[in-house]
């Protein structure tokens, strides 16, 4: 059984995808396709593979074997730093900012990576007006407006959830992966991550990493289901739940 | 060139990588365990070349010299861990580096006080003060065939240590992941103070038998300090085995180079050194950079 | 600290007392008996070396040991170019000290960039070493012994500043100085600019920053380059006031003082080398040099021991930036 899907092109899409650590396969043949408009979560117990693919699609583990074609080029391999250019956005599982510097000056920088000419010796950080009003909107959206020039390491854990988010789409990106954004955070701020996650996927292709299930099935428009590193199912959310298999390997045990 | 002098500098050069190995696994074995360097390393020696110096100077004999310098370079290991290292494991690169840095100008000035800075040559133990006829015409040193294989029984001892026994095992896990040690609740501290008396056991070692072979002078530890470095780097970070096959291929490029393209040879070492950063710059059987 | 540029001075009063410092130098000389206006020279040249050093370590996070040959090697290249019988106008030996500086820094750069670490610390001091043993090793600088040159001399356009022989030491003091006031106000502005931040991100996490999409490598290559032709300057310097060099000028021993100054002055601003160099120089060194003539070297161990050993681990910002050092960041994919 096959859920319909969007019949425009995906904008991100895996073929085959392939990691191995030294024996070990910690992605196993993993085929995906991301859609704009799309919140698709993957799902899967502990060391399913999830942030290793996750760190396979955003480049910073180069693929055993597989594809990965990003709106129309094949991009498999290519390092971190340009994924970001052909625009991938990504958040960490464990919060992983610029600790020292202020909230704004970790926007900026994101901005700054995609959108500033040239090298930059010869323009004042402090004046370069074009970009701080981009990051204080970027932080204006995702609610970070009021603690702009705190610093970065001092705010509270929910904050910085929220600012490694701001982080992941300074840089205007197509695909934003969500590592966990939600780890450790209380059910008021989750609340407010659900509306934030939505509004998210009305302008980016969104993959969304994440353990907790009622959330999952909330705001998933498509789901993957991994187990040791493998793809066991995928399909819309309703189509999940239903699926005996996912039930017994995954759903049943953990929920 | 006619094949015994080829031999010769073949059997120089596999002397020479023995040697290097003895410095060059210490350094390899002390930054893979306790993330630390040691750039000192090169100083301690040189102070067992200059304890060979001075216990042939005062027995007439190297012989002594050969256990007491295992022997007391372990005990000195243990000291200056104890006393001064195992405070800068958490600290910053630079912190250590001046550290070791001090260290240097102290060993040096210690050595200067004690010994002076003139060149000294150091006899060959008598016993070993004859050439070995191979071919018809062509003999070799019998002290460096005597080094090839004290070094070769070293290297063997330690290879058994790492691969076979359990403290060899738990110090491979502690490479490979230092947060390992504490999970096994393993006494970590007594695992840095071994591998650091070790490493300074065999860098002394290395020294005490150099020391016929090169002279002693001030400042020799610095030369040896920077060619085991780039053993390390060709080998690896951590990587024993590595050290091992490095320090070979460093000693025959530099004594073949050096008898052969006298002109070059000084720069050969760091174009392969170069060469491996190009290809594989975590070395080439490291497993991180 | 503050995200705007945190190797500078914070308030008004921190400017003006860095200005201050720079007149009290310029006054120097009006009070110094010679000995000491040479004295100022050697320090302030060192300081240069120092300061070039910093933009690695303190805005980059990269902690070279091959800094001092890209200085040395400046100083020999001011000897290759100057012929045997005379002296050459500095606007010929300064362009040539720099783009040897360049070069060399560029591609040892480019090789040792592509490791890290405890890797990056062997690599920068074998190379270094390597360029060393050029000139200790074969003759093409006057061997170990070094070489005396004809200094440059300050010459444009025809025009050639002449002076009394007494006066001479007064003039490389205040090239000096003018140099390492216009190096800092450079490195200020440019630890300000955009270039200047993205180096700042990545000495605070630099997986972070390729996440959000810098080429880091270029970035720390183009400091690299930037921080060797800077020690070029200085090197240039030294050959133009003491016209001698030798293989000392080349050797890790220099990098490994510099980072001392580092670390004296200060690791979290940008005057601290500065003002360690003026320190160490200016009065440590010379002071040892007085009281233990034959022991120079065992006082610096000693007093370099000290220091390590005793800087308080928790002293404003410096604590702060090691935490932040430390907290590496996490293995890609090792987490899931």
């Amino acid at each position: 059984m096959t859920d319909p899907r969007p019949t425009t092109a995906p904008v991100l899409a895996s073929d085959g995808l392939t990691r191995n650590f030294g024996g070990l396969a910690a992605v196993r043949d993993v085929s995906i396709a991301l859609h704009r408009r799309e919140l698709h979560a993957v799902i899967g117990p502990n060391g399913a593979g999830k942030s290793t693919l996750v760190n396979l699609l955003s480049g910073e583990l180069a693929p055993t074997a597989g594809r990965i074609n990003l709106m129309g080029r094949d991009v498999a391999g290519e390092p971190s730093w340009r994924m970001a250019h052909l625009g991938i956005g990504r958040s960490f599982q464990r919060t992983n900012l610029l600790g020292p510097a202020s909230v704004l000056e970790n926007v900026r920088l994101g901005i700054q990576a995609r959108h500033a000419q040239a090298s930059g010796l010869f323009r004042s950080a402090g004046k370069a007006r074009d970009l701080i009003d981009r990051a204080d909107a970027v932080l204006a959206r995702i609610g970070l407006a009021g603690v702009r020039d705190q610093i970065a390491g001092t705010l509270s854990h929910g904050h910085q959830r929220q600012l490694e988010i701001a982080m992941a789409i300074a840089g205007t990106p197509q695909v934003l992966l969500l590592d966990e954004p939600m780890a450790g955070i209380g059910p008021e701020e989750s609340e407010r991550m659900l509306l934030l996650l939505k509004s998210l996927a009305q302008d980016h292709a969104v993959l969304l990493i994440e353990h907790d299930m009622d959330f999952v099935f909330a705001v998933a428009d498509w789901m993957t289901v991994m187990v040791d590193g493998a793809v066991l199912a995928d399909g819309k959310p309703e189509t999940i739940r239903a699926n005996v298999a996912v039930q017994s390997a995954y759903l049943g045990g953990a929920a | 060139m006619d094949i015994a002098s080829l031999l010769v500098q073949l059997l120089n050069g596999v002397q020479y990588g023995l040697l290097l190995f003895l410095i060059a696994s210490g350094l390899t074995l002390i930054f893979g365990v306790m993330g630390i360097i040691n750039l000192a390393h090169g100083s301690l020696f040189m102070l067992g070349a200059y304890s060979a110096f001075l216990v042939a100077r005062a027995t007439g004999s190297l012989w002594l010299a050969v256990p007491a310098g295992l022997a007391g370079g372990a005990l000195f290991g243990l000291i200056l861990e104890r006393g001064l290292f195992r405070r800068f494991y958490t600290r910053d690169h630079l912190d250590q580096v001046l550290l070791t840095f001090a260290l240097i100008l102290l060993f040096e000035e210690t050595r200067s006080l004690l010994v002076g800075n003139d060149f000294y040559s150091v006899p060959v133990p008598a016993i070993l003060d004859f050439s070995i006829p191979i071919t018809s015409g062509f003999a070799y040193s019998a002290y460096r065939f005597a080094v090839i294989a004290l070094c070769l029984v070293l290297a063997a001892t330690l290879f058994f240590w790492i691969e076979r026994t359990k403290t060899g095992a738990i110090i491979r896990a502690a490479a490979e992941k230092p947060e390992m040690v504490d999970v096994l609740g393993i006494d970590s501290r007594r695992i840095h103070a071994t591998v650091f008396a070790v490493g300074t056991s065999l860098a002394v070692i290395a020294g005490v038998l150099a020391a016929p072979l090169y002279s002693v002078y001030p400042g020799m530890g610095d030369g040896f300090l920077i060619i085991s470095f780039v053993v390390v780097v060709i080998g690896g970070l951590g990587s024993v085995s590595g050290a091992f096959w490095a320090a070979l291929v460093i000693g025959l490029v530099d004594t073949l180079g050096k008898a052969y393209v006298p002109k070059a040879a000084g720069l050969a070492i760091y174009v392969l050194m170069a060469a491996v950063l190009l290809w594989r710059p975590s070395g080439l059987f490291g497993q991180r950079a | 600290m503050s995200s705007a540029g945190t190797l500078l001075p914070r308030t008004r009063l921190g400017m003006y007392g860095l200005a201050a410092g720079a007149a009290a130098l310029a006054c120097l000389p009006l009070i110094a008996p010679p000995y000491y206006i040479e004295l100022g020279t050697t320090a302030l040249i060192a300081a240069m070396l120092a300061l070039s050093l910093q933009l690695l370590v303190g805005c980059t996070g990269l902690v070279s040991l091959g800094h001092g040959a890209f200085y040395g090697l400046a100083a020999y290249t001011v000897y290759l170019v100057t012929p045997a019988n005379g002296a050459l106008p500095v606007w010929l030996t300064l362009p040539a000290a720099v783009l040897a500086a360049a070069l060399a820094s560029l591609v040892v750069g480019a090789l040792s960039l592509r490791t890290k670490g405890f890797f990056f610390l062997m690599v920068t001091l074998a190379f270094g070493q390597m360029i060393f043993f050029l000139f200790h090793d074969t003759k093409i600088g006057g061997g170990t012994d070094g070489a005396f040159l004809a200094k440059p001399v300050l010459a444009a356009f025809g025009y050639e500043l002449s002076l009394p022989r007494r006066q001479r030491p007064l003039i490389a003091y205040y090239v000096s100085l003018a140099l390492l006031v216009a190096m800092y106000t450079g490195l200020a502005l440019l630890l300000r600019s955009l270039f200047g931040r993205v180096l700042e991100g990545i000495r605070i996490n630099e997986h972070r920053m390729q996440a959000l999409g810098y080429d880091t490598y270029r970035y720390k290559l183009a400091a690299f380059a930037l921080a060797g032709i800077l020690a070029g300057v200085a090197g240039h310097m030294w050959a133009m006031h003491r016209g001698f060099v030798n293989p000392e000028l080349v050797g890790w021993h220099r990098s490994a003082e510099a980072l001392l100054m580092i670390l004296l002055g200060g690791l979290t601003t940008l005057h601290g080398p500065i003002i360690g160099a003026l320190a160490y120089v200016g009065v440590l060194r010379e002071v040892a040099s007085l009281w233990f003539p034959e022991r120079t070297l065992l006082v610096e161990g000693l007093v370099i021991l000290a220091i390590v050993l005793l800087l308080p681990r928790g002293l404003t910002g410096l604590s702060r930036h090691r935490l932040e050092r430390k907290s590496e960041p996490h293995k890609a994919g090792a987490d899931d």
